[in-house]
């Protein structure tokens, strides 16, 4: 589980990189899902692998397209990594 | 003389009705596909005639789900007209004329009392053999398989025709662009007899479960005994089947995952080692995220939901008879199949490929008994 935010942007975005079509150039910690390409579906699987990895909680029925990898990473580093559903 | 003489005396007078068994092979040790069959509708629905009527695009239908086209029912065919040619073309693909047992995996019974199966059964000519439905959504064939699995290697019965058949056409809402865009008709039925596990065709490892917690996820609410009014002012959210897309993405790609894991252990196969894989065909996305996470490599993933969308219960056989079809696999190499749908449900077989060449038929038109009871009330006939 990634403790530190800068952690977490390391691998949000090494993830993307490897399991999405996504120019590596345009991965920046200020780029949004959309801005990489991903569609809903890619949100949801993104923030799955993501769920699986870290343990932490993230609510793949509000995927939102809007967030940031940045915004997504600090949302990993500070959550609890006990949240995870069963 | 195999022990299955040696049961009661009404075993004995049917023993002309049943399956032979190789000479000098007494005992079953393993459930075989030895025949494949098919029937879609011929009326297809593109994703340019749904981009007519909703607001949706061929681009946007592909990119989300990888389906072009889907076949369509006309209307006064019903899921056993599907069924009985699916069956009969697995039967004729086999070289056999009897099966002892018919289980028919669907969501879309011809009607909500009795079962379609019997009716199946008798229209393919198996006499008075038994017939059941089994209902597991899109996990159907895959169930249905492992009760042919369990009821050969018990001695049970000899053969086993599974069919899974779907006309969901009949209860998707037209209006609901995240349902219409992805569901076809169709059926596709396997036939199973006893035999030697090193055949090809052979079942090695099965796994099934099911989580009720998710029992609203994907669902048709009305029709039952909870709410059992389904005229035209009940609202659509009720009359319709219905599916939260995204977490039905996230448990499918989970769960079929994990099974397919849990039945590659006990086959003793590794997934880079895989020659066929087929997944329940919900939507290639899933299907792609599902053989990603595992490994599978890409020339042994199979499918045509491109040219018959979701079918349901159909879908695995579908895709099944059609890469037999194409010979994408050679016969015997390793194979996995693995289904996720409502209840929730979910399973998987590992076998062999079956030596088996499918063949095809339109749908039946033989619903004699049925066109009779509808007689009554000409309105249902209407379009």
């Amino acid at each position: 589980v990634p403790d530190t935010e800068s952690e977490a942007y390391e691998l949000v975005s090494t993830l993307i990189a490897e399991r999405f079509e996504v120019d590596p150039d345009a991965v920046r910690p200020d780029a949004s899902l959309e801005d990489l390409g991903l569609d809903s579906l890619g949100a949801v699987e993104l923030l799955d692998i993501l769920q699986e990895r870290t343990k932490v909680h993230l609510d793949t029925e509000e995927a939102d397209l809007s967030v940031t990898l940045e915004a997504l990473a600090a949302r990993i580093s500070d959550a609890d990594a006990t949240t995870e559903k069963p | 003389m195999s022990i299955y003489w040696k049961r009661g005396g009404y075993r004995t007078a049917l023993r002309t009705r049943r399956t032979p068994y190789p000479k000098g092979r007494a005992m079953t040790i393993a459930a075989v596909v030895t025949g494949l069959g098919s029937s879609l509708p011929p009326d297809t629905v593109s994703n340019h005639d749904l981009a007519a009527r909703l607001d949706t695009s061929d681009a946007w239908i592909r990119s989300r789900t990888g389906i072009a086209t889907r076949h369509i029912a006309e209307p006064g065919i019903a899921t056993s007209d599907l069924a009985v040619a699916a069956g009969g073309a697995a039967l004729s693909s086999a070289g056999e004329r009897i099966a002892e047992l018919v289980v028919l995996a669907t969501t879309t019974p011809d009607r909500p009392c009795p079962a379609t199966a019997p009716e199946v059964a008798h229209r393919l000519g198996l006499g008075h053999v038994p017939a059941f439905d089994l209902a597991a959504v899109c996990s159907g064939f895959v169930y249905a398989s492992a009760v042919a699995d369990a009821v050969i290697r018990s001695g049970l019965y000899r053969s086993v025709l599974v069919i899974g058949a779907e006309t969901y056409s009949r209860i998707i809402d037209p209006e609901d662009r995240d349902t219409a865009v992805i569901f076809g008709d169709g059926a596709a039925a396997a036939f199973f007899r006893g035999g030697a596990a090193g055949e090809p065709g052979a079942v090695r490892a099965v796994e099934l479960g099911s989580d009720g917690a998710g029992a609203d996820l994907i669902a048709v609410a009305s029709g039952g005994s909870r709410m059992p009014d389904t005229g035209a002012d009940m609202p659509r959210d009720l009359r319709f089947f219905r599916m939260r897309g995204r977490e039905v993405y996230r448990l499918a790609v989970r769960r079929m995952t994990a099974s397919a894991t849990a039945v590659l252990e006990r086959a003793a196969w590794k997934a880079e080692d895989l020659d066929g894989f087929i997944g329940h065909q919900a939507n290639q996305r899933i299907l792609d995220a599902v053989a990603e996470r595992l490994g599978v490599p890409a020339h042994a993933r199979l499918g045509n939901i491109r040219a018959v969308g979701n079918t349901a219960a159909a879908s695995i056989p579908l895709a099944l008879a059609d890469a037999a079809a194409h010979a994408a696999v050679p016969v015997g190499g390793r194979t996995l199949l693995t289904a996720f749908g409502g209840g929730l449900t979910w399973g998987t077989i590992a076998l062999t490929w079956p030596d088996a060449h499918p063949v095809q038929l339109p749908p039946s038109r033989g619903g004699a008994r049925s066109a009779a009871v509808h007689s009554h009330s000409p309105d249902r006939l209407e379009p």
